[in-house]
Parts: structure tokens; sequence; C-alpha cells
């Protein structure tokens, strides 16, 4: 595909993989919504050109919005950095510098559109201002034109200038408190010590309530079958009933699963799973239908039908997916009859929609159950007497019916 | 030391050179013995140089060919305000150049006003390789932060005149505050009070460690000792008007004693609380009608009569750290430079300002040049040698840049105080109907109005597309280099045609002009230094034909008794002869190899009449 231009002269490509960046988890994210929702769409590391077709945005608008996520840290882009790196043959021009000097240059150079002020000069982003500027000070000593006086530096020159340029900018407005308050609203939210600290012991603390169940599973485990498996059965229902507290029906039902294979007729486990079931069959039947829909979009749509297939069984009421399937089986000419019952329970559930006795029509008619397509197609176009479309199959069905 | 270099400050009354020997910055003294040389230039009637104290001494009765303060006019139009005004009041003669730069005619020729000051780096120059021993040909020089560029780069042209590289042209008060921080481990902000003889600045700046960064400059360059001078100089002036009734302005000669009583008086009421200004015979009004003028001046008179000067030199302070968003009591120390910082008054309005008695731990009248030999040390040494606590300089860029936009409105780019190298663009559209080029002027200044500024250079942009005014974008960046150098460039953005320049303010002088009077300047030096030799010569040769006349009658006696007798008298006087000529035809080489024969001749006349 071809190349498209990007912010500091970085090329991304249809084929640059993009990944996030551990800030873009972070809550309080400067974001404009339609950067949030980009995001939302990139799952893992994906290609741009994926990118695209998922969010269903124009290529030139994810591309803006591309650069712009990457300007805040909260993506990276793969192909782009390598394609800026040094090139080892910049090592070897002949210039009044060390090799280590020259290494730290190029690195740096090559580094400036990524970095944040606070990383150029390597300060914490809460640094004092005097921190910052000792850390200026010392950045001068290495980049400050004048370090370098009167000796042939090559294409190293101009690199040397451009990042001390950056460096003393960077300075400029972390040393006004207006200014390094406006710019850091452009970056991700960074927690405060004491944030970090409380979340540090958080996690600490969840590591050794695993360890102590782990041990006592394990102590348990040591006991005779019997009573290792009721142990067993315990831990699942211990887990089912965290998972539940936690709002994680998904999880709290296969534990409840889990134990009921060990003990069929373990009440406790049968409650927890009656309980949870409903909600947890809702969330897995939401999260396949966006992977159906994903395939669709990609236009893989054996594969997007065997997601809402699955959706639907683990929750048939959805409208959003029965319109989806039944348009889907249509197109592909598949599983009519379930198609037709898709679309009644969709007119029942949402007795308006109108485009539904339309597919519905057409699946009759595919059927070759013309009646039923007359009389569904009737209906559609008692509200929509202006599609031509439906007007000429009326027209051919009823010349069949003759 | 690898390579000689020296810093120079060029004052606008007195000059400094100093050089960092061993490690240490030190000042050097000229063959008299003073630390501060003036900045005086005279011509003698014969075309004779004369410069520092040699010029000072015979300024009174030389007054219209000796020119004291040139660097109030370098690098500035003759027909700008301050030169015609500064014309009114200096006894020498001041026209205008080739280029609308300003000449000073002196015993007869024309001079630049870069060649003046040439003179008096080129003295500064010989003061530090007397001391040295070697040729210095490379020099960091000082100039007042609020020069424009147009005035340093003739400073700059000065020292090529001089046949001195200028390595760095930096401000003394950025120049004042590296030798108060030289070799200390300091971190903190300080104020640098700069109030010379002829200019004003302030600046603040940033310590730490070794590392020195300009937070913000600002200054007036007509505000200086020699104002204060001026001041009670009128004074005495107008006193004897209403004494006498006579105009003292209109007699060079009186002129000149009362201004140097001046500057006596105002330097001694630093010390002293009264002084007397006692002028015997100051004007003669006809036949042995003599008037005199004497009278005391107290110190309070003085503070009197300057208050208005030491006034503005706070109203700028204020301004400045206002601008610059900086509280007085943020100020860990103040730094007092040149030599009118002496003055009692002086000190404690700034005292009463910045809320803090002024640093006592620098030489007012020395510091600048220390600080510029520092900054030339720290450039040329070799990186192998070069120590982690290096002294680096951060400067600033002392004016607002930009381009004139319509109206004749300066729309800035780079604001004064912003940190060099730097560099700014902007886009700017067309004005005008099928607007096919665009004229960029670069100014450098404070005011809106773009002609109020200096203009530094301008070019053209051409081959626009024809378009309705405002479609067509052009982009305009400025980048200025640590060095000082302003480059511009213009660049068509839907074509990608550009056009740019390295903006070389003009000194007033061109290429092949400055290159002229380098090689004068180096034919000048040749043919002092010969005369000198010369001149050497002949006095030591003068002595020995003295003592040979003088013994001439005895020896001849004792000869005639002798049966020696002709030979060496002939020889003798053949030698002296020989001498004689060599002396007429000032010809040093001839003069040169009869010396050693004179010296014998005296040796055997001395033996025989001894013996005789």
């Amino acid at each position: 595909m071809d190349f498209f231009g990007a912010a500091g002269g970085m090329e991304i490509t249809s084929d640059s993989k993009i990944s996030r960046m551990p800030e873009a988890e972070k809550a309080g994210v400067g974001m404009t919504p339609e950067e949030a929702f980009l995001l939302s769409r990139l799952d893992g590391s994906m290609k741009v050109g994926q990118l695209v077709l998922v969010s269903g945005l124009p290529q030139q608008k994810v591309l803006e919005l591309l650069s712009a996520l990457h300007r805040k840290g909260l993506i990276a882009i793969d192909g782009a950095a390598a394609q800026s790196g040094p090139d080892p043959r910049e090592l070897e021009e002949e210039v009044d510098l060390d090799l280590e000097t020259k290494k730290r240059v190029l690195q740096l150079y090559y580094s400036l559109e990524r970095l944040n002020y606070y990383q150029l000069l390597g300060v914490d982003r809460r640094a004092d201002a005097k921190t910052i500027k000792k850390a200026y000070f010392e950045a001068s000593r290495l980049y400050h034109p004048d370090s370098y006086f009167r000796k042939n530096l090559g294409s190293f020159k101009q690199k040397i200038e451009a990042i001390f340029k950056r460096i003393s900018q960077a300075y400029e407005d972390l040393s006004n408190a207006q200014k390094r308050e406006l710019y850091d609203r452009t970056l991700p939210y960074e927690p405060t010590a004491e944030e970090k600290e409380e979340e540090e012991r958080r996690r600490r603390q969840a590591q050794e309530e695993e360890r102590l169940r782990e041990e006592r599973r394990r102590r348990l485990m040591r006991l005779n079958p019997m009573a290792r498996r009721r142990a067993q059965v315990g831990i699942h229902i211990e887990d089912a009933r965290k998972y539940q507290k936690e709002g994680n029906e998904v999880q709290a039902g296969n534990s409840a699963r889990l134990a009921l294979a060990l003990d069929p007729e373990n009440k406790e486990a049968k409650e927890i799973l009656q309980a949870v079931e409903p909600k947890a069959a809702r969330v897995r039947a939401e999260r396949e239908y966006r992977r159906g829909k994903a395939e669709e979009e990609l236009g893989r749509l054996p594969e997007a039908l065997r997601w809402y297939r699955l959706s639907l069984q683990s929750y048939y009421d959805d409208p959003r997916v029965l319109e989806r399937a039944a348009r889907l089986m249509l197109e592909e000419k598949t599983d009519l009859r379930d198609a037709a019952q898709m679309c009644r329970r969709l007119i029942q559930l949402e007795p308006e929609n109108h485009q539904a006795h339309l597919v519905l029509a057409k699946i009759f008619y595919q059927q070759n159950m013309y009646r039923n397509a007359l009389r569904e197609l009737n209906l559609y176009l008692d509200k929509n007497p202006l599609d031509e479309g439906a007007a000429n199959l009326r027209k051919e069905i009823e010349k069949k019916l003759r | 030391m690898n390579e000689p270099v020296i810093g120079i400050d060029l004052g606008t009354t007195y000059s400094c050179v100093a050089a960092v020997v061993d490690g240490s910055p030190m000042v050097i003294a000229n063959k008299g013995g003073y630390r501060t040389t003036p900045s005086v230039v005279a011509i003698t009637a014969s075309g004779r140089r004369l410069v520092g104290h040699l010029a000072k001494r015979q300024a009174v009765t030389n007054a219209v060919n000796t020119v004291f303060g040139a660097k109030r006019l370098i690098g500035r139009r003759f027909n700008s305000e301050i030169v015609q005004e500064i014309k009114q009041h200096v006894p020498y003669k001041l026209l205008e150049g080739p280029h609308g730069d300003v000449r000073i005619e002196l015993a007869g020729k024309s001079y630049s006003v870069p060649e003046i000051s040439a003179m008096v780096l080129g003295e500064m120059k010989k003061v530090a390789e007397d001391f040295l021993g070697v040729k210095v040909e490379k020099a960091v020089v000082t100039v007042p932060a609020y020069f424009v560029d147009g005035q340093r780069q003739a400073t700059k042209d000065a020292g090529r005149i001089a046949g001195l590289e200028v390595l760095r042209i930096i401000n003394e008060p950025t120049a004042a505050a590296l030798a108060y921080g030289y070799g200390k481990k300091i971190d903190k902000r300080v104020a640098v009070y700069d109030l010379g003889g002829g200019t004003f600045d302030i600046s603040i700046l940033d310590i730490g460690g070794s590392v020195y960064e300009v937070l913000a400059t600002a200054g007036d360059t007509f505000l200086g000792g020699e104002d204060f001078d001026n001041r009670v100089a009128d004074w005495i002036i107008f006193t004897f008007a209403k004494d006498y009734g006579v105009d003292l302005r209109e007699d060079s000669m009186a002129l000149q004693r009362v201004k140097d009583a001046a500057e006596k008086a105002k330097c001694e009421l630093s010390f002293q609380t009264e002084t007397e200004i006692n002028l015997p015979f100051l004007y003669t009004a006809g036949k042995g009608k003599n008037l005199h003028f004497q009278k005391v001046l107290t110190r309070a008179k003085l503070e009197e009569l300057t208050a208005d000067l030491v006034d503005r030199t706070i109203q700028i302070c204020e301004k400045t750290l206002r601008e610059a968003g900086i509280k007085p009591a943020e100020i860990a120390d103040v730094i007092l430079v040149g030599g009118q910082s002496r003055m009692p008054r002086v000190q404690q309005e700034v005292s009463r300002f910045f809320g803090r008695p002024p640093s006592k731990n620098v030489h007012p009248d020395e510091v600048v040049a220390l600080g510029a030999a520092i900054q030339a040390f720290s450039l040329v040494r070799p990186e192998k040698e070069k120590e982690k606590e290096e002294t680096l300089l951060l400067d600033v860029t002392p004016h607002d840049l930009g381009i004139m936009i319509v109206g004749g409105y300066f729309q800035k780019l780079i604001e004064k105080n912003t940190t060099v190298p730097t560099s700014a663009s902007h886009v700017f559209t067309t004005v005008q109907e099928n607007q096919t080029s665009v004229r960029i002027m670069v100014f450098q200044g404070e005011s809106r109005v773009a002609s109020q500024n200096e203009l530094m250079g301008e070019f053209i942009l051409t081959g626009l597309r024809q378009a309705p005014r405002g479609e067509v974008k052009i982009e305009v960046s400025f980048d200025i280099s640590s060095e000082g150098i302003v480059s511009v460039s213009a660049k068509d953005l839907e074509t990608g045609r550009a056009q740019s320049i390295v903006v070389t303010a003009t000194s007033g002088l061109s290429e092949e002009e400055i290159k002229k009077m380098a090689e004068e300047n180096r034919d000048y030096l040749l043919q002092a230094a010969q005369d000198e030799q010369f001149e050497k010569l002949r006095s030591e040769a003068d002595t020995l034909l003295a003592e040979i006349a003088q013994l001439m009658p005895r020896v001849s006696e004792v000869l005639s008794r002798s049966r020696f007798s002709g030979d060496a008298l002939r020889k003798a006087e053949s030698i002296v002869e020989r001498a004689r000529i060599a002396i007429e035809r000032k010809d040093s080489v001839s003069l040169n190899d009869t010396m050693e024969g004179l010296r014998r001749t005296l040796d055997t006349f001395r033996t025989l009449v001894a013996k005789g």
C-alpha cells in the first residue's frame, strides 16, 4: 500500500504494526473521543490496515489519530521506529567525535520525537524546578554546540544542534509553572509516588493471598483421594464466590461448573451457577458477538456466522445478533430455516423493525415460500412504499404466484 | 597553553585585557604598569598613532585629533539622531562615510570607527603579547548586552582590522558573571549591574556548577559614567558662565580641561564627601586678563546633579525583572561592574532595590576582561583536556527578531532572551491579488513598528503562484547559531521554492574595505615597529657619538704624541661619518652595522685617554 506522511517525518504504512503502550491502560489519559474510540478498537497488536477495517474510519483519519496517539506515547509503531533508526554508516562518518559520543548523539537524535520532555531530560514527572535545572545544565554540557567549538562534526553538527534546541525548549517549558501544567496535560496521567506505592501494596497483597490459597490447596492435595476431591470442590466453590463478589460472573460460573463436575449434587455450586449464569451468558454472548462483528468487518463471513451462532447459544434474545446472523445467513444462503426463525424472534422483540420484515421476505423467497414472502413484503412496503427494490421483488413474487 | 587566547573588555573609556595562565584568569598590565588602558586614540601632526595613556595625556593640546569614546559611535549610522547629537559634543570632526556610516577625520585623514577601535584592540593585543612573549591572534571581545547586531559586527570587524580573530562576542555582564563564578561551585541566581563608562546593562543569570544560563538581559547603550562626568562639566560651565559671562564650550582646550577635572572630581567624591575643583588660567579674555575656576563640589551636590541617571538604571532593573517574572528577593547575589558602580549613591540604590548589599568579590574594572578570557579559554581548550567542570555559557538573544508585515508592523519570530542556538518559523500569506514576489525584511528590536527597529537584512522570494490574496502560504524560518549568526529562509509551501540568507548585519564596511584596512594596519604596525627600532638605535648611537665627540680632542692630542698617529683616528672618523649618514637616512640596517664599530671606537678612546 501507499506511504503516508505522519508526525515527525515518521512514515506509517498500512503494514506498520501498532500496539498499545502501558500508559494507554491508565485512567485519566488526555484523549479526544475519536482517539479513545480508535484505541478501543486496537486489540493487542494490529496492522494499520486491519485497524482501518475494524474501526470503520477513513484511512486518512486513522493515520492522523495514530500520529496523535503516538505523540502522546500511548501506542508504539513498529515499522516506523525501525525505519528512522541510525544507519550504521552514520557511525562511520569521519568526524572529531569518539564512537561513544557518536552513538549517544545518534540514539538521542532518533528518539527526539518519541521522548517527552521529562524522558528527554531524564527526570521524574514530578521533579522539582531545581532537579530539572540541574538535568538541563548537565544535558547542555553534552549537547551545547560550544562544547564542540570549531570541531569537524559533519552531519553530527545539525543533529547536536537539534538535540540542544529540543532540550532548551523542554527546559523553557518545564521551568515555567503555567507552561509546565499545560504540557503535563498533553501527557498520559502519571500516578503519584503514593499512588504507585498503593498500587504496589495491593499487588503484593493479592500475591500473598494467592500464595496462601495455593499452599492450602497443596496441603489438601496431600490427603486421601476422597478428601482431596472434597477439598478441591471446596476450593472451586471458594473461587466461584470470590469471582461472584468481584462481579466476574463468567469466571464464577466456570468455577461453579468445575465444582459440579467433581460433585454433581453440590447444592452450593448449583445455586451459584443459577445466580450467575444469566449474567455470565450475557457477557459471553456480548464477547462472541463482538468477535463475530470483527470477523464480518474483515470479510470472513463463515467465521463471523460461527461467532454469531455461539453468541445466540449463550443468549438468544439480542436483536443486534439476531439481525446480523439472519442477514448473513441470507447472504450466504445457508440455514435459511434458522434465519427465518431468528427474524421472527427479532420482529417479536422489535415490532417496529421493518427491515426485519424485508429480510424475512427475502428468506422466504429464497425458500420458494412465496405467500409468506408476499405477506412480509407487504408489511415492509406499508412503511417503506418508496423502496423500488422491494416493489420490484413484490412484482416478481406476484408473477410466481400467478 | 596550546594556543594563546585572550579576553578583551573594549570599554567606552577604558579597556582591559586578560588571559588564563596556568589555569587562573589574570589581568595583564600594560608597560606603564596600569591594568586598564584608556580607550583613547590620537593621531599626531606627523601621522603617528597614539593609543591609551599617551593619547589621553596629550588630549588637551590636541583635542581635535583625539578620539574618546569611539564605542558610542561604533556600528551606528551617520544620520541617526544619536550620532548627530554626539557630533555636537565632540571636538573631533565626524563625516558621513560611503555607506552612510560614520567616519572620523584626524590629522587630515578619515578613519572608520572600527579602525579607531582596532587601534585600541591592537594596543591590548600588544600588551598581552609583550607579557606572554608569544604572538596572540585569537580573542573573545565583550560588548554591552544591549548592542544590536550591527554594533557587534562592527566590533568583530575592528578585531579583524587589528589582526585578531574574534572567536566570540559576548556580553559584558555575562562575562562578569563568568569571572564571578569561575572555579567556585556555585548554585544560585545572580544579577549583574554593569554601569560602565558609556553603557548600562543588567543581566540575570542562573549559575549551576560551571554552567551559566542567561535568563534576562537589558540595558541602555547611552547611560554611563561619561554622562555623570558631563553633568559635573555642565555644572562647571554653567557656574563659570554665571560668574564671568563666558561660554567655555567655544574653547576646545578649556573644555577638555573642564572634562578632565569633572571626571577627577567625580571619582574623588566616591571616597570623600567633598573636593575642590581648581582650574587656574582656564580662560584668557584679552590681554593679561585671566579667568580661573576654583570651587568646592560636595558629594551631595553630585548626587543631586545625577539623581535621574541613577534612577534610570533602577527603572531598567525593575522592568527587566518584571518581564522575566523574577522577584528581587529571588536574586541571591548582586555583582557590581563598571567604574561608575563605585559611586556610593549607586551602591545604596542597588542595595535598596535588591534588598541586599552587592557582592564585594569582584573588581569592577577587571572582571569583564577576566570573564572574556575564561570564555576564550573554555572554547579553544582541546577535548582531552576538558574537565567536567568546564565553563559553559548558555547565552540568549538580546533583542526580539522578526520580519516586517503588512502595514509596516513588526512580527517577532524569536523573542528576546531566548537561549541560542534556537530556531522558529511562522506561516505568512500574501496580501495582494496575484502577488508573485514578497520582500522579506529582517528586523531586530522591541518596537511594534518595524522601521523603529534595526534592519538586519532583506531578500526577495519570487516565483509565487498568481492567486487571490491570502491564498499563497509562505513559511519564514529563523535560525540563530550559538555564535549568534542569524539565518533566515522563506519557503513557498506550495511550490517548495525557497530563498534564504545568512544575515550579516552591516557594520558599515564592505569586505574589501575591511581587508584593506587590515592591510593598512599591518603595514602601519610594521612601519611603527621599524621606526621604534630605529629610534632605539639612534638614541643609543647618539649617546655613543656624543661621547666619542667629547673625547676626540684628547685622543688627537694623545695620538699626536704617539707613533701610531693618524691611522686609528682616520678609522674612527670614518665610522662616525657612516653612523651620521645612516641616521640622516633613517636607515636602521646600516646604523645597526656601525654600532659595533662605534662601541669599539669608544672603548679604544677611553683606553687611550686613561693611559695618556
